[in-house]
């Protein structure tokens, strides 16, 4: 595949003309102090071009949000319902690399697989451009151990890589090569020292880090041989506050319930999850989770071991949000550290 | 899509998020990493704050009761009637048979409107809030004891102290993000003594944990004083050169050998020791308590006990230390310093100052009445006695929130004129006259501050769903009795800020980013994360010493449990908004009680099943939890459940200084109920 | 594409009373389009009430050449509570059938023993009926059944039916018996030495509560029935039945997908004993 450049000047041109081509521009934007969030940002230029640091959500918070609409409740008498439809054509800027690997997870389960239509629409009909991180975004963050990043290999449509100069371009997708196709004179062939560049990044990027064995990993959670204080250690840190799933870029689990006014309303989905006692609860009171442990128990066994078997990879792209928002101080990434070590000994 | 900047309604933590809109509608909240408060954290309240605010459910149109039947009406034809019925009672009565009760959830500005309606307009002296049922012995108690009633330190200390005495307060639960904050406390290696009767989660990972008897938390105190003072760990330098009134303490305290208490609070003196010597000697040691402290009949008397301890220990005053009331709601203490209290005007400055009256009445161009008034337990009474004719209430159910429900049915009952404003139909609003729609926190603009003295922004998120916010309707009674309040919450807060000295340098311009703690006595002061640094507010901390008094109903033959009460992680005292939330109300949907393992097993009472529990003032059938986690003895419920509500059973006994009523203590008895 | 999501309408045709607390609806479709729903013993639906949202049951019958089903549903909550209320002609949505079926294709010409408690029998109750209608297909046939108390028991009307039928024994017992009771007291495992069925050419199948489950499959165990023939149908918290929202997962298993029913292997190896 051809590897391209675009200068500083050109990549406002480019994100200008973006905009005219889609119904949402979802772009990083600074907020209060200097937080980042993704926003649509069509009409008010208020992206950031590059930026620092991660955004406080993934994409997955527009093709999987909090709360959406499924159906219109026209009457619940007649049990009338009418699909909502979201076919809005939204182009994502600067996502980065772990979100990408964690979007692309997210397609597996949710369009390749048995379709889940409300998320495939919007999926369908989004363009991801990502931008790969030359630090790392934040303290937490373990993309490179978790080989999610510091690069997005596949799931992207375009990928941006900042130099000195600009930007360096890869094309991923026959999507990301039509957009190109159509704004060609904005962009000149990459030159070759460009690649050297991007090759010393990546070598003060991961200076001092080394992989995470997942697959070893996955091994020791299956055959439970995680020590049991290690899991009630994260029991009694867990407060169930929900944050862990609801920022989690690859947390797909969710709750169907309606709101009615009168005999019309709403059928909502919204995002519910393994912290939860009552998540799997039944409705006469018992549960195969009685223990609260369980529960964060269940959320890791799912990212680090099951998925490994499902999809090769584990399903925690390492971005350090659940690390970033948990009040019990539950750390994933030493929960990984501590059960390989303890592994060694 | 919009994105908003704001602050959560619900505990008194004041954690900042952006509350998400998609066409009109809250879709979502993103917390706000930069916020100082919460730092990109939340509890699962916060995370679903969004929920409830369009709920079904919700007032759209004012109500007006006619033959016993609510009746929607227009907003002109609500607000000409409450102004004629307001005018009547005034006319007929005089201005003091209105008691004004404002709201602990609504904003800075509409609580300094509302008193200023109160006084100003009806010219009535009774104006109070809930904060009369909470942390009302935290503003008497430290007032006295360091000159200002509010939190004396910040919470980002908190991770860094030593050692940290949580009593009567269940941060995990009812203040989570200060809860995070104590958890990093234990990741850094402070040591944490817990004082409950219930083993909370802090307890879990506590060093020490004294399970003692609710209601004798002086005792325990008082002989930690004693044992410190005896090993000679008190800090003799601070004493001397910062307080007064120490040889008065030790003539009280000294009889409270740790021996001597072992029977009233149920705890060995060896434990007592051990936690006084923790306190006392570490260095950078902080006090964290809530209602377990102050919801009794010696609330204000607990607090000065624990202000003693620190003082005696030199931690207060400085970085590091001090005393941490966490506040129960979003903005309590905004309402506090909003003077929307019966003595005092907003920045605590006394009714009974001449010249504080003049100065108000010279800016408001009114006679003001002189005096302390009503607080809203004694509304209650004055209501029964018939002294009182009306109430106006906003967002507060007082037939759901304070103590023995009967008798506040009783007082609402004996009105002749009752307005509530509410978001949702309350038990209270049910028995209103008329009912006013309210609009929630994602509705207006405006300021809350939380418990470390911070004001924050409220921002408007969607149209007020009733078409008005509760500073709008305020202010159209107001104009329609002929007296004209500017409205727009920015202005409202200048004229705040102009005539409360602590408040002076607070404006929207300056609370741009991460709010402002106050005093801020200048447009040009940067807020004071730590009060009291070098000096007490009150000149020298003042000793004060007290004694042990048992609980107005100790449990005896008939009545052989203690009953003590709190709250749940996921519910919100009436539980309004949350037992709207879907996530919220599937983990705890229905009331229960706990009770001690070894309790059940006697009385062979089986997990899960019906129980009554019945006091004095009525009974309440409801689910066991059987847990080895509550002290042998004692009962717990939580009251958030309007339909199956708790305080029908709570004593209304109160604290004889700040009028709080005993909700931690009173004698239960509970039985099986068969089928 | 089609939308997952969406519910059939469907008819309550008729409602028939079984326990204090349960009700049978015969349901059938709104637009007498019976193709739309066709379905195997063992699998189930998801019956949605707007206002109070969704639900899985399993269908509580053999499939009918109508399209008509049946369901069994006891009142345990906000959703279970109003359907009871509705009337016959009330329209409700299903989706589905979601599920495996049971393994169909492993128990023909053989023994077949049946174990439930209290509601659980619906489920099975497809399964006996599609036995019933094939029934030279089949072996001997035992059903062990235990409730609560005897007015909590389903069909009984239609039990009595099976208990006639030529090579089927069925054994009733019940936990607290009344004045109207001169059956056999206790749990279902009191009753398993009454079985005579050869436990090596035996096909179990159970459905109950999850203790019941747990400690009938450790005393059939001991008499010898085999791990890959004892089946168990179970029940889980779920809301889409397609394996997304994943309320019923469990160690890479989805409960709606590659369940509701498993062989006492397969649990083993989830982990799981109810």
């Amino acid at each position: 595949m051809e590897k391209l450049f675009i200068t500083q000047e050109n990549l406002k041109i480019f994100v200008k003309n973006l905009k005219n081509d889609c119904d949402e521009f979802i772009a990083p934007r600074k907020e209060n102090v200097d937080d980042i969030i993704f926003g649509d940002t069509k009409d008010n230029g208020r992206e950031l071009s590059t930026y620092d640091g991660n955004s406080v959500t993934s994409p997955r918070s527009f093709l999987l949000p909090q709360t959406e609409p499924l159906f219109e409740i026209k009457s619940a008498k007649d049990c009338v319902l009418l699909p909502v439809e979201d076919r809005k054509k939204r182009i994502f800027y600067g996502v980065r690399p772990c979100d990408i690997k964690a979007l692309t997870l997210m397609r597996k389960f949710f369009v390749d697989e048995l379709a889940d239509l409300p998320y495939k629409e919007k999926f369908e009909n989004s363009t991801f451009i990502a931008l790969s991180c030359d630090k790392r975004c934040s303290k937490e963050c373990f993309c490179y151990e978790m080989d999610s990043g510091p690069y997005a290999k596949e799931g992207f449509d375009l990928q941006l890589t900042k130099i000195q100069q600009g930007y360096y371009v890869n094309i991923g997708s026959k999507k990301g090569s039509q957009i190109i196709r159509r704004q060609k004179k904005l962009f000149a062939n990459a030159a070759p020292e460009f690649a050297k560049e991007i090759k010393n990044i990546l070598k003060d990027f991961t200076k001092g880090i080394e992989k995470i064995d997942y697959k070893k990993l996955a091994g020791i959670i299956k055959q439970e041989k995680v020590k049991e204080s290690v899991w009630d250690d994260i029991g009694v840190r867990c407060v169930v506050c929900s944050g862990c799933i609801t920022l989690c870029p690859t947390c797909s689990c969710f709750s169907i319930a309606d709101r009615l006014n009168g005999d019309k309303g709403m059928r909502m989905r919204y995002c519910d999850g393994c912290p939860y006692a009552g998540f799997t609860r039944m409705a006469g009171g018992s549960t195969p989770f009685p223990r609260h442990r369980d529960h964060i128990r269940r959320f890791f066994e799912h990212k680090l071991s099951v998925d490994v078997e499902r999809y090769g990879t584990p399903s925690c792209v390492g971005c350090g949000r659940c690390i970033q928002t948990c009040p019990g101080n539950i750390n994933i990434r030493k929960f990984i550290n501590s059960v390989l070590e303890a592994q060694v000994l | 899509m919009a994105r908003v900047l704001t602050t959560c309604p619900y505990c008194g933590v004041g954690c900042g998020f952006y509350l998400e809109v998609v066409d009109g509608r809250l879709v979502g909240v993103i917390p706000s990493r930069s916020n100082s408060v919460s730092k990109g954290r939340l509890c699962v309240k916060g995370w679903h704050a969004h929920e409830p605010i369009q709920h079904p459910d919700r007032l759209r149109a004012p109500l007006i009761k006619k033959n016993g039947k609510f009746e929607e009406v227009s907003w002109d034809e609500a607000l000409e009637f409450v102004a004629g019925r307001l005018k009547e009672i005034k006319t007929k009565y005089g201005p003091e048979a209105f008691a004004v009760c404002t709201s602990a959830r609504c904003t800075n500005e509409e609580n300094y409107l509302m008193m200023k309606f109160a006084r100003a307009v009806l010219g009535t002296k009774n104006v109070d809030h809930c904060a009369r049922t909470c942390h009302a012995a935290t503003v008497s108690g430290l007032n006295q004891s360091f000159g200002s009633g509010a939190s004396t330190n910040s919470y980002d200390e908190l991770p860094f102290m030593d050692c940290i005495l949580i009593i009567g307060s269940n941060p995990t639960e009812a203040h989570p993000i200060v809860g995070w904050r104590v958890r990093s406390a234990i990741d850094n290696g402070a040591k944490i003594i817990v004082c409950d009767p219930r083993k909370i989660l802090p307890a879990e990972s506590a060093d020490i944990y004294i399970q003692h008897y609710p209601g004798t938390d002086i005792a325990l105190i008082n002989a930690m004083i004693n044992f410190i003072v005896t090993q000679n760990l008190h800090n003799k330098e601070f004493i001397e050169e910062r307080t007064e009134g120490f040889e008065q303490l030790w003539q009280v305290v000294k009889d409270y050998t740790p021996e001597s208490v072992e029977g009233i609070t149920g705890i060995k003196s060896s434990q007592i020791k051990q936690a006084a010597k923790l306190y006392a000697a570490s260095k950078r040691s902080c006090i964290m308590y809530s209602l377990g402290m102050t919801e009794h009949i010696v609330g204000t008397d607990n607090i000065i006990s624990m202000a003693n301890l620190a003082m005696v220990c030199g931690h207060v005053g400085k970085e590091f230390s001090g005393l941490y009331p966490m506040r129960g709601q979003n903005n309590v203490q905004g309402a506090c310093d909003m003077g929307a209290l019966p003595n005092v005007y907003s920045g605590y400055q006394s009714v009974a100052d001449e010249e504080v009256r003049d100065k108000f009445e010279k800016l408001w161009k009114v006679d003001l009445p002189s005096g302390t008034g009503l607080t809203l337990t004694d509304m209650m009474f004055k209501a029964i006695e018939g002294a009182l004719k009306c109430f106006y209430i906003i967002g507060e159910d007082q037939l759901r929130t304070d103590p023995d429900t009967h008798m506040i049915e009783r007082a609402l009952g004996s009105l002749d004129f009752l307005v509530v404003q509410e978001i949702f139909l309350s038990e209270t609003a049910k028995k209103a006259d008329v009912v006013l729609p309210g609009a929630s926190f994602a509705e207006k603009d405006g300021t809350f501050t939380c418990a470390e003295r911070r004001f924050q922004r409220v921002r408007k998120a969607i149209e007020p769903i009733s078409g008005k916010t509760d500073g709008d309707i305020i202010c159209e009674i107001s104009k329609r009795l002929g007296y004209v309040m500017e409205s727009d919450p920015k202005k409202v807060c200048d004229e705040m800020a102009s005539v409360s000295p602590i408040f002076a340098g607070v404006s929207f311009e300056r609370l741009e980013g991460n709010g402002l703690q106050w005093p801020v006595p200048s447009k040009d002061h940067p807020g004071t994360p730590v009060v009291h640094l070098g000096k007490f507010r009150r000149g020298a901390g003042k000793f004060i010493p007290v004694k042990n008094k048992p609980p107005a109903e100790v449990p005896d033959k008939e009545y052989p449990f203690v009953l003590s009460t709190g709250r749940l992680l996921f519910h919100y005292n009436t539980g309004t908004m949350t037992t709207r939330v879907a996530n919220l109300i599937r983990e705890y949907p229905r009331n229960f009680v706990q009770i001690n393992t070894t309790d059940a097993e006697r009385l062979d009472i089986k997990r899960r099943q019906k129980v009554k529990v019945k006091t004095r003032r009525g009974e309440l059938e409801v689910l066991a939890e059987i847990t080895d986690k509550i002290k042998m003895g004692v009962l717990w419920m939580p009251f958030h459940f309007s339909n199956e509500p708790t305080n029908v059973l709570t004593n209304s006994a109160f604290d004889p200084v700040c009028r709080t009523g005993e909700y931690k203590v009173c004698a239960a008895r509970i039985e099986k109920v068969e089928g | 594409m089609k939308n997952q999501y969406l519910p059939l309408r469907f008819v309550i045709e008729k409602k028939v009373d079984e326990t204090p607390d349960a009700k049978t609806f015969i349901l059938r479709p709104h637009d007498k389009d019976v193709s739309k729903l066709r379905y195997k013993p063992g699998q189930f639906l998801i019956l949605s009430l707007p206002g109070y949202g969704e639900a899985p049951f399993t269908f509580a019958s053999c499939p009918d050449k109508d399209g008509k089903l049946q369901i069994s549903v006891r009142k345990v909550g906000a959703l279970t509570n109003a359907l009871h209320e509705l009337k016959e002609k009330d329209v409700i949505g299903v989706r589905g059938p979601y599920g495996n079926t049971f393994p169909l294709d492993r128990i023909k010409h053989k023994d077949l023993l049946f174990i439930a408690g209290g509601c659980g029998i619906a489920p099975l109750r497809s399964l006996i009926q599609h036995v019933f209608k094939n029934r030279k297909d089949y072996d001997e046939v035992e059903i062990i059944y235990g409730c609560r108390m005897p007015r909590d028991r389903f069909y009984k009307q239609e039990i009595k039916t099976w208990q006639n039928n030529p090579g089927t024994k069925v054994y009733l017992t019940v936990d607290e018996p009344d004045a109207s009771w001169n059956g056999a007291c206790g749990v279902v495992c009191a009753l398993f030495p009454k079985i005579k069925l050869n436990p090596r050419t035996t096909m179990v199948f159970l459905c109950g509560p999850g203790v019941m489950i747990k400690f009938a499959i450790q005393d059939i165990l001991k008499l010898g029935f085999k791990e890959n023939s004892i089946y168990a149908s179970l029940e889980r918290y779920m809301k889409c039945g397609i394996g997304k929202c994943g309320h019923c997962y469990a160690k890479g298993k989805y409960v709606c997908l590659d369940g509701p029913n498993f062989s006492y292997a397969e649990m083993r190896e989830l982990g799981i004993d109810s």
